[in-house]
């Protein structure tokens, strides 16, 4: 990271930090700072989108959207109540204050200072560069999704005009809420590659998630240790798969726990939801923005004392497609399932902007084909039976449900109007039993994780009630209560934290592991030398490809997978991708059919059959090096 | 729109100090962003990858412990800290040193009391902006790291004299510890503190007795007793017998103390009753087990490196016990480096460097000797005696490096902040606003010379600051040179290139080239390995690497650059005169011997690559992939 690079960071920080003036909520200074993080995020993520439309990408058009973005929170800097110096000093005075003092922030303190560093280590290894020059993933989430976001990225950063086709399926639109991977793109001009574009906004947002998650737990449940405990329960959270771990502990002994062979909350057989840390916001990086999006939604619509707040939660609420469409949906629903509980008479200007500037952004993204990947399925991925459906939410989430339905009934632990207003998040988690809305069943999960991450603070009331009650009455069962409450907090987060002990360890399993050899990275770096709108054919068998990952340019199929989960005819494209490279009977119709250009043939690509003998007649080679040979089709001649 | 007057309101005395602690924030914001800058750029200077490579051993697990030849072991623990945050690199290996020297520009905050509120302000900003201070905040050694610790201890001390009790005593004893465990300096500070609590401790006593007040002139004629006491013990210079002059010294201090405390007695007082006195009685039996015994078990846990490694690292300057190691090891080691004299500079070494860079703070400085000479306090005769028994501690210790001047500056600065209080508390005068125009002029000056320094020339040989193991650009290049070779060879041949670097180069190339699979060292004054691929061979031995690889392509380029004032064997600074001086204030010009050589030398290197590899770089080269 440059310093022009953490300029860029700290000028969106303060962007957010005007726009939060537009709420009428007394916001603290541990407050105001996370959410101007996602909020600034946002704002010069859109302004720089509208200039990139006009004059294309560009660090001028960075620096254009960045002013603009500046001119909009300056009407926010106004209005703010105090000066950042003022609430400096009133969160030092607070600190100050008696450890038991209500508005004391030293848990938060206690949170941050646990997550940040974890955060940052899982960041640093995020892409490591290996032994001859290879680009190597420090983990699943990168070798995997963060190849797709890296070539979303690319497609913004190595072209020069804004061009909505996706760079995984030529000719294809774009239809993916891509803003995050938009915003990792704008930090290319200030000195950096898109890889280290990735990393760098990654961490930066994830920085502000816990003080945003304790945020919503004390605004809501108005208690510190839930807005402590709430947190912790949702990153650490997992199932029972650390009773695997303590079979591998019998056969290897404890230091299997610097060398973890498997994961704990993922197996794609009987584990599903993945730790929320690891599989949903490292992996998907739209809920990077969308997951603290929408808790300030809620958050502000729970708390709000004025229309104008309203509209602001509203707003924020319409321009979350383009970053996270999932969050969208639930603000959008259990906002205003929330104003109407509430009795607000300005229901309708949270319910309006939210509609209505999510529509066309919503429709855009809708794939070409949705009847065709949408199918009603009972039960999600268990077999059906109720003691199955039990099992599967036992082993993937352990006494999690329990819990929650506890704390929903229970009037000591969650007031009535609360529980009423999360109650309907339930919904989410009956609907991944009816419905698979996507190509891919696992994609389920990132529905319920909804219902996981306001659960969560459920949960932590349960306990906290639980302590405090033991704690008053000083019986003999008080300590077994405790006991018992210790016991439940660490099975809940057990897997979890073994998961998030791996990637931070990072020196076990299968990672580091290649995601682009040395000489890959090389053409990827050439690839962006040619025209914005140049196909390329490469491997379809790899999620290495890096023409789209590094160099920006639409392959005709990308990684077999993520095109599958995009709705698209994959398949073919699969197929046509692997004819071309064969040079079968056919190829120059195809050629023609996907506007071909260049042919890539690498490692991969010879694993996949490629014959190079026919391309080397067939076309002219444009480039050679370390491996990797681009042949260049002439359109005519095919 | 509010006004001025209401956004920085200046009335009370809690109003201008909320303004002076948010513009020290400011200051030490601004520092920051001066030390992160390009802060990767600067070659590795030799000892810098040292630090940074014995670091990345204590991450890989194969640290064996404190090896005094290369300091203590609590850096490698830092910034071992850095690489598992970070990852391992060049920015992360000096960030202990921006860490360090970020958080030393608030350190004067608490000191305000004693300081006064501009100088805080001018301490503040000198540190921020020092072109030795940000140089060595820069650099992967030990030494902004440790002045940083000296000033906790100076706070914690000062703190413990005003109000003494167990949890300062305890904040002294790990400042102790956390600087033993990082450089031998330590020893040097006990000895320079020390003395001057004596001393002082002495002149509380004789007060006590009732003899008139040991004024300013006693204590300086006592102060400079000890400066005689030096000279003379300098004298033959046989410097194996350092623990001779240390002895003479400490006891001419410990006859005066004893001397006083018989005045004292005398007249039924007490030393407890004196102000140093009961810093030490008040604490308590109590209170000094605690701090003891905290202290004791810190100093075990960072040598055996926290209870994991306790026989040492059996080097030539070890024992086989890394806490004796740690206790008396490095005394030793050092002891025995006192007649080496590595760096060949001379005893008036620092009277020339220090000047050189920091006018600014000499000049204020002069004006603090004078405000402790009118009005003496106690932290003023601290500021004083310390700033002149340290120049001359580190002139007399036979190692003197542009990155010790640090040490030295420290309590300078710390005169030079009672020195600007004084300015600003008679900045009516007339002669106060004329120092305050040479002053603005002076800042001028030392910014544009600390610009230049740190971020247009780091490498220049002509900065004093720069030494004989600094690298220079065309090292960095070479790297990144090896790397794209590794990635390009790898793919065309399905192996890592074969790297030959001559041992004569190994640093700071070993912790550079650490990620790349086929790399050895040999010297290269016999054969060169047939299957080379590249070979990085020292000047001396260019030529028969050169008839061993006839067809090989060959760059030769700077490996380290430095400069000795006046071209001989030590540096001679007064060769260069008054004019000499002048051109290298100006202009960084060096003066030249009779000889006509003007010192300027360095190693030089040759990097020879196969025809293979330079035919894959030129076809890189026209594709436009690999810079």
């Amino acid at each position: 990271m440059t310093l022009i690079t953490a300029l860029f960071l700290l000028l969106c920080i303060v962007v957010g930090y005007g726009i939060t003036g537009f709420v009428s909520l007394e916001l603290r200074l541990e407050e105001r700072l996370p959410i101007a993080v996602v909020v600034g995020s946002m704002v010069v993520t859109l302004t720089s989108l509208a200039t990139i439309a006009l004059v294309g990408f560009s660090g001028a058009a960075v620096v254009i959207g960045l002013l603009l973005a500046l001119a909009v929170s300056v009407f926010g800097w106004r209005r703010l109540p105090n000066t950042p110096r003022v609430d400096g000093t009133d969160f030092v005075r607070r600190l100050r204050q008696s450890g038991s003092a209500r508005d004391n922030p030293w848990p938060l303190l206690v949170l941050v200072s646990l997550c940040w560093p974890l955060t940052i280590r899982i960041m640093s290894l995020a892409y490591q560069t290996g032994p001859n020059g290879a680009v190597q993933a420090g983990h699943l989430s990168v070798f995997g999704d963060w190849q797709a976001h890296l070539a979303y990225g690319s497609a913004f950063a190595q072209r020069d005009g804004l061009d909505l086709t996706t760079p995984l399926a030529s000719g294809e639109d774009f239809a993916y809420h891509f803003g995050v991977d938009l915003f990792a793109a704008l930090t290319v001009p200030t000195g950096i590659d898109m890889p280290a574009g990735l990393t760098v906004t990654t961490g930066f947002l994830a920085l502000a998630i816990p003080p945003i998650l304790y945020m919503f737990g004390a605004r809501l449940f108005e208690r510190r240790s839930i807005a402590a405990l709430g947190p912790l329960i949702f990153l650490g959270a997992g199932g029972l798969g650390f009773f695997r771990f303590f079979d591998d502990v019998r056969a290897g002994g404890w230091g299997v726990l610097w060398r973890q062979s498997q994961d704990y909350t993922r197996d794609f057989d009987t584990l599903w939801m993945d730790n929320p840390v690891l599989g949903h916001l490292y992996a998907q990086r739209p809920t990077m923005i969308g997951f603290p999006a929408l808790l300030v939604v809620l958050t502000l619509v729970w708390r709000a004392v004025d229309r104008r707040t309203i509209l602001a939660a509203g707003v924020l609420t319409g321009l979350l497609p383009i970053f996270h469409t999932f969050s969208w949906g639930t603000a959008l629903l259990l906002g205003s399932f929330w104003v109407v509980l509430r009795r607000r008479q300005d229901a309708l200007w949270f319910v309006v902007p939210a509609v209505a500037l999510a529509a066309p952004v919503v429709a855009w993204l809708v794939p070409p084909s949705p009847s065709g990947t949408f199918r009603w399925h009972w039960a999600w991925v268990s077999d059906g039976a109720p003691w199955d459906i039990a099992w599967f939410w036992a082993w993937n989430t352990g006494l999690f449900p329990v819990l929650f339905v506890m704390g929903l009934t229970w009037r000591a632990a969650v007031r009535r109007e609360l529980a009423i207003a999360i109650a309907p998040i339930w919904l989410w988690w009956v609907g991944v039993h009816l419905a698979l809305p996507h190509p891919w069943p696992g994609n389920n999960a990132k529905y319920a994780i909804f219902w996981w991450m306001l659960g969560a603070f459920v949960v932590a009331a349960v306990l906290v009630e639980l302590v405090r009650e033991a704690t008053q009455k000083k019986s003999a069962t008080s300590s077994i209560t405790l006991g018992f409450v210790v016991i439940i907090f660490v099975s809940l987060i057990a897997s979890g934290s073994l998961d998030i002990l791996a990637a931070v360890d990072g020196s076990g399993g299968a990672y580091p592991a290649t995601t682009m050899s040395g000489g890959e990275v090389l053409v990827g770096e050439w690839a962006q030398s040619t025209a914005d709108d140049a196909v390329f054919v490469s491997t379809p068998d790899s999620t290495s490809q890096p023409v789209s990952a590094l160099g920006g340019r639409q392959v005709v199929s990308a990684s077999s997978g993520w095109v599958y989960d995009l709705g698209l005819n994959w398949l073919e494209r699969a197929e046509d991708s692997k004819a071309m490279l064969r040079g079968d009977a056919g190829t120059e119709e195809l050629v023609a059919k996907y506007g071909v250009d260049f042919v890539v043939v690498g490692p991969g690509e010879l694993r996949a059959g490629a014959n190079v003998s026919y391309w080397d007649a067939a076309a002219t080679l444009v480039y050679d090096l370390s491996g990797v040979r681009v042949y260049e089709v002439d359109q005519e001649r095919s | 729109m509010r006004t001025l007057a209401v956004l920085i309101p200046l009335n009370t005395p809690k109003q201008r100090r909320r303004l002076m602690g948010w513009t020290v924030i400011a200051l030490v914001a601004f520092g920051l962003v001066l030390r992160l800058y390009e802060l990767g750029d600067r070659a590795l200077h030799h000892d810098e990858s040292l630090d940074a490579w014995f670091s990345q051993r204590y991450v890989e697990g194969t640290y064996q412990g404190y090896d005094p030849v290369y300091h203590g072991p609590l850096r490698f623990y830092v910034t071992a800290g850095f690489y598992w945050l970070f990852g391992t690199g060049v920015g992360s290996a000096r960030m202990i040193s921006v860490v360090s020297g970020t958080l030393l520009i608030g350190m004067p905050w608490f000191l305000r009391k004693r300081l006064g509120n501009a100088g805080v302000l001018v301490v503040a900003l000198i540190l921020a902006i020092s072109p030795s201070f940000l140089y060595f905040s820069r650099f992967a050694r030990e030494d902004a790291f440790f002045v940083l610790l000296t000033m906790v201890f100076i706070v914690v001390l000062f703190a413990h004299i005003d109000h003494p009790r167990e949890a300062t005593l305890i904040g002294l004893f790990l400042a102790l510890v956390a600087m033993w465990s990082v450089k031998e300096s330590v020893f040097i500070v006990v000895l320079v503190v020390g003395s001057f609590l004596l001393v002082e401790f002495a002149s509380q006593l004789w007060e006590q007795a009732g003899r008139r007040r040991m004024d300013s002139y006693a204590v300086v004629a006592w102060g400079l007793l000890g400066i005689a006491a030096f000279l003379f013990a300098l004298q033959g210079t046989v410097t194996d017998s350092m623990v001779f002059h240390m002895a003479w010294w400490g006891g001419s201090m410990l006859v005066f103390v004893g001397y006083a405390w018989y005045l004292s007695a005398k007249v039924s007082k007490s030393p407890a009753t004196t102000r140093l006195g009961g810093s030490v009685t008040k604490p308590g039996v109590d209170g000094w087990s605690s701090a003891v015994a905290i202290a004791i078990f810190s100093f075990m846990a960072i040598f055996t490196l926290f209870f994991t490694e306790w026989q040492g690292t059996n080097t030539p300057s070890t024992e086989s016990n890394s806490v004796i190691d740690g206790l008396v090891g490095g005394w030793k080691y050092w002891q025995s480096q006192q007649e080496v004299n590595r760096g060949g500079q001379p005893a008036t070494y620092y009277l020339f460097i220090i000047p050189a860079y920091e006018y600014l703070t000499i000049g204020l400085a002069l004006f603090g000797a004078r405000r402790v000479w009118v009005h003496s306090t106690l932290f003023g005769r601290f500021a004083l005696y310390t700033s002149i028994i340290s120049i001359a501690a580190y002139s007399y210790a036979g190692e003197r490096m542009p990155w010790l001047i640090l040490h030295p500056m420290l309590p300078l600065l710390l005169l030079a902040g009672l020195g600007a209080q004084d300015l600003w508390d008679h900045r009516h005068r007339a002669l106060a606003k004329g120092s305050a125009v040479v002053f603005v002029a002076a800042l001028v000056l030392t910014l544009a010379a600390s610009f230049q320094v740190n971020y247009v020339d780091p490498e220049n040989p002509r900065e004093m600051l720069t030494q004989a193991g600094q690298a220079t650009d065309d090292l960095a290049d070479t790297v990144d040179r090896l790397y794209v070779i590794d990635r390009l060879f790898q793919g065309e041949m399905g192996r890592s290139p074969k790297i030959v670097i001559d041992s004569e180069l190994s640093w700071p190339y070993v912790f550079y080239v650490r990620n790349l699979n086929n790399v050895l060292w040999q010297s290269l004054d016999t054969a060169v390995p047939a299957d080379a691929d590249v070979v990085i061979v020292a000047s001396d031995n260019r030529q028969g690497v050169a008839e061993g690889v006839p067809l090989f392509k060959a760059v030769e380029q700077n490996h380290r650059e430095w400069w000795v004032a006046g071209g001989g064997g030590t540096a001679d600074y007064f060769g260069g005169g008054i004019a000499g001086w002048w051109n290298w204030m100006v202009s960084r010009e060096t003066w030249a011997n009779d000889g006509g050589y003007d010192g300027v030398g360095g190693v030089s290197e040759t990097v020879f690559v196969s025809p293979q590899v330079a035919e894959m770089e030129l076809r890189a080269n026209d594709l436009g992939v690999g810079e």
